[in-house]
């Protein structure tokens, strides 16, 4: 059995009225209800404890993605990552995952993880989701497209990783 | 009153559900985004005319065919239905949604067209004009956006929002999605080219639409050349039901005398918006 520390960042400073008036803390909730010094501070507090998990042992560290939310401060799992790559020694990293969906060109999800492996040398473990609804809306993302988006992103990262480049690649989206 | 039936059709492989009543020139009513429905209107029209109203690919009882991506898939669809179907002179409605296929459709081919009528339709960005945004309401806001009078919405929310209708109105939530999520609900392309839309048209639009409001009519105007607008006053988005008299009465001295084409040059007088 693995053990892993899985943190979700949550904005802990959210108004929790604001968000009830609001009917939401996913989409339609104001950036104008964060306060960047508090985040500052947020994200230095989180990035430590799970610093601090490895110290204790744990098998490994857990990141993830949501965008434009009070529920994570993780839009960009990525660079928490980076930021973890040397200070977690033993631990693996673990980003669960990327929303393959999401971005328009996947590759550059296969350079990030692929910088992501190589400064952790091996102690990546390289997450693909589809994410949930809330993030086609952030992102302006037709989720009707959403299965045919990330089966062709996944092909497409993992040729990039796999095959001797160059290689031509046609998709449909 | 003119009754209607119901049969499929199979146009280049697709299945679609079309219903048809009346008898007279060709009358083509392209629904919204809610789905398919023989409307009073059509009903009304049917006396006059030859009323057919076909089911969009991915909606309802039709088929949703690998092929269906985006609005120009239906706009083409819609030609080869015309085609099929061996139709000539027809009168096109667009609700809405349907609006957008529409005038698509006009875009690329007028040749089996003698008029354009738009209601409310979909297509265009203007800016700064705000807009209701449809996929972050519930069923039952959605529905009541539509209405300028909410004790009309009372009963259409009841009589739309009933456990046997849900799965039909998962396919169509789904296929709107795929049409109108992003760009929402317009083609950044359209406007460019409504110029070569050469028939007779006519934009019916309530004067408290929030899903398309009336500057869209007027957008639509600036770019067709022979476009005449009729705003129907204390009206939402779906002036074909809430105010029906209006917009039949709008549709009827239009299809009965439609303005000359091609227009008027300009100082000649083309009408413009009317209250």
């Amino acid at each position: 059995m693995k053990f892993f520390n899985f943190h979700l960042m949550p904005y802990a400073h959210a108004d929790l009225d604001a968000i009830a008036r609001n009917g939401s803390a996913w989409v339609t909730f104001s950036n104008r209800h964060y306060d960047p010094e508090q985040g500052a501070e947020l994200y230095h507090d989180y990035l430590d404890q799970m610093e601090f998990a490895d110290q204790l042992g744990f098998d490994g560290v857990c990141l993830n993605e949501h965008h434009q939310t009070a529920y994570g401060m993780m839009p960009i799992p990525g660079v928490l990552a980076g930021a973890l790559a040397r200070s977690v020694k033993r631990a693996k990293l673990a980003i669960l995952g990327r929303a393959l969906p999401l971005v328009n060109n996947p590759l550059t999800i296969a350079e990030e993880y692929a910088m992501l492996d190589n400064l952790t040398r091996g102690r990546l473990i390289a997450g693909f989701v589809r994410g949930i609804g809330a993030e086609y809306h952030a992102m302006g993302i037709n989720p009707a497209y959403s299965q045919e988006r990330y089966a062709e992103a996944h092909d497409l990262i993992v040729r990039a990783w796999t095959e001797p480049g160059p290689f031509a690649f046609s998709g449909k989206h | 009153m003119a009754d209607y039936s119901t049969s499929a059709i199979a146009v280049r492989g697709c299945r679609i559900r079309l219903m048809r009543g009346g008898a007279g020139s060709p009358l083509v009513v392209l629904h919204g985004a809610s789905g398919a429905n023989w409307l009073p209107f059509m009903q009304d029209l049917a006396q006059k005319f030859d009323v057919i109203a076909p089911e969009h690919p991915g909606f309802g009882e039709s088929d949703t065919p690998d092929w269906l991506d985006n609005i120009h898939d239906l706009a083409y669809f819609y030609l080869d239905v015309l085609e099929e179907l061996k139709l000539s002179g027809v009168h096109l409605v667009g609700l809405s949604l349907g609006g957008w296929i529409a005038a698509e459709l006009a875009v690329r081919s007028t040749q089996r067209l003698a008029s354009l009528t738009l209601a409310g339709a979909a297509g265009l960005f203007v800016p700064g004009v705000e807009q209701m945004d449809p996929f972050l309401r519930t069923d039952e806001q959605r529905l009541r956006d539509f209405f300028h009078d909410q004790s009309k919405a009372d009963e259409i929310v009841a009589h739309t929002l009933r456990p046997e209708l849900e799965d039909v109105a998962l396919k169509n939530r789904a296929t709107v999605a795929k049409l109108t999520w992003q760009p929402r609900s317009h083609d950044p392309h359209l406007s460019k080219w409504l110029h070569q839309i050469d028939v007779p048209t006519l934009l019916i639009w309530g004067d408290h639409d929030r899903m398309f409001p009336k500057e869209h009519a007027l957008a639509y105007q600036k770019s067709i050349p022979a476009a005449k607008v009729v705003i129907v006053p204390q009206c939402g988005h779906v002036p074909q039901i809430e105010k029906p008299d209006a917009f039949l009465a709008a549709l009827k001295t239009f299809l009965g005398a439609p303005p000359p084409y091609p227009p008027p040059r300009a100082g000649e007088g083309r009408e413009g918006a009317a209250a």
